[in-house]
């Protein structure tokens, strides 16, 4: 079974990347939510990956963009980044709403046995951000 | 009573709220899912502002949990569908264009708070579920398809073909016209792997036989794996339901060719 490293992780969500499917134009909107999603390709060594975008429909604070990245060689993905509005708390903030971004350690993706799941949450590494951070900048 | 004030007595005062919206309010409460984000739970108050038995409030996620659980994972097949609606009825809640909610009164407001954050916590799990359940389920129906229905051609569970190789099983043996049938489950791309090398090495010893596959999601494998099992396997079959409405037709043709 792969392991991961941290510093994989880092250079995963920091490889140029370009857009190989691109959002739609508008966001689709399905129940409560507004959802659009893009599949990129590192400009390299050809790394899959995919975007997702959602907003809910009533609360537009609350929206998560994340970059998920698929290894290839099983199936499964690992969600690397989510960046997350002012939702409401979280277990560090418990009583305040502010933008923050979940990122996957390898630890936490090694731990568990991802290889027989679908997809890894990026868990317990949260970074707090003063004002919505730039998914772009960040990321590729 | 105010519900606030009902909440807060009965959670021993840990729990707060902030006005998300006139007349949504958002619990602060220690429930937590496990990347660190707090649940999404909400009180639509009564217009007034207050319960009186036997009124009732609404605790809802207002469509929250149906978005957090869309970053990795859509309920797009009648399974996974199934296993959500199975969710929602054992905890009592209702969905409605993606909102999950229940309604409380002022003696169960605790109670079902508690309920509904199981709820939500075992829908944004789901993919988890499907991983046991799906791939149990898909065995299940398979051997049930092929006990109840393909008694003429023979079945045999769990054949090994190669005598001394017992790290090469055939999920199930059918014999339409005298000449084996393998049939090999796929769930997954680990089985995937095993009935390819399992189909060269029977086709290496030079045994008679014929191999089909059946895919419980032949899209979910990767490229070269099903690449891979394609050129090894005779006939396959892209899913079970596809498997339960041509196997018939397909061993009725296998065994008109003797």
């Amino acid at each position: 079974m792969r392991k991961f490293t941290n510093q994989e992780f880092a250079n995963l969500t920091a490889i140029h990347k370009r857009v190989i499917e691109p959002p739609r134009k508008e966001m689709r909107l399905i129940g409560k939510m507004k959802r659009n999603e893009m599949k990129l390709e590192s400009v390299d060594d050809g790394h899959s990956f995919h975007c997702f975008m959602r907003q809910s429909e009533e609360f537009q604070e609350n929206f998560s963009i994340g970059l998920v990245y698929h290894p290839g060689e099983e199936p499964g993905s690992i969600q690397l980044l989510r960046f997350n509005g002012q939702h409401g708390g979280e277990r560090s903030h418990p009583h305040h709403s502010i933008f923050h971004i979940h990122t996957s350690t390898a630890d936490d993706i090694n731990a568990e046995s991802w290889s027989r799941d679908i997809s890894k949450r990026p868990q317990r590494m949260v970074r707090i951000s003063k004002r919505s951070p730039i998914f772009w900048t960040l990321s590729s | 009573m105010n519900p606030v004030e009902i909440l807060r007595e009965q959670f021993n005062s840990h729990v707060a709220v902030r006005e998300k919206r006139p007349g949504i309010l958002q619990l602060v409460v220690p429930l937590f899912h496990e990347d660190g984000d707090m649940m999404d739970i909400f009180l639509d108050l009564p217009k007034k502002g207050e319960i009186d038995v036997p009124e009732s409030v609404r605790i809802s996620d207002h469509g929250l949990t149906m978005m957090r659980l869309s970053y990795s994972f859509d309920i797009d097949t009648p399974n996974k569908a199934r296993i959500f609606r199975r969710i929602l009825a054992e905890n009592d809640v209702t969905e409605e264009a993606g909102e999950l909610f229940v309604e409380a009164t002022a003696e169960t407001l605790y109670a079902t708070l508690l309920q509904f954050s199981q709820a939500v916590s075992k829908i944004c799990n789901l993919r988890y579920f499907k991983r046991e359940l799906l791939s149990s389920l898909f065995e299940e129906r398979l051997a049930e398809f092929i006990q109840d229905s393909l008694k003429r051609f023979h079945p045999t569970q769990d054949v090994f073909p190669i005598p001394d190789r017992d790290d090469l099983a055939v999920d199930w043996q059918l014999s339409p016209n005298g000449l084996p049938l393998y049939l090999f489950a796929i769930r997954d791309v680990n089985r995937a792997r095993l009935a390819t090398i399992s189909c060269l090495e029977f086709q290496r010893k030079d045994l008679k036989f014929k191999s089909i596959a059946v895919h419980e999601d032949l899209d979910k494998l990767p490229r070269k794996d099903l690449n891979r099992l394609t050129n090894a396997c005779d006939k396959q079959f892209t899913s079970l339901d596809e498997f339960q409405g041509l196997a018939i037709s397909y061993l009725k043709r296998e065994a008109a060719e003797i």
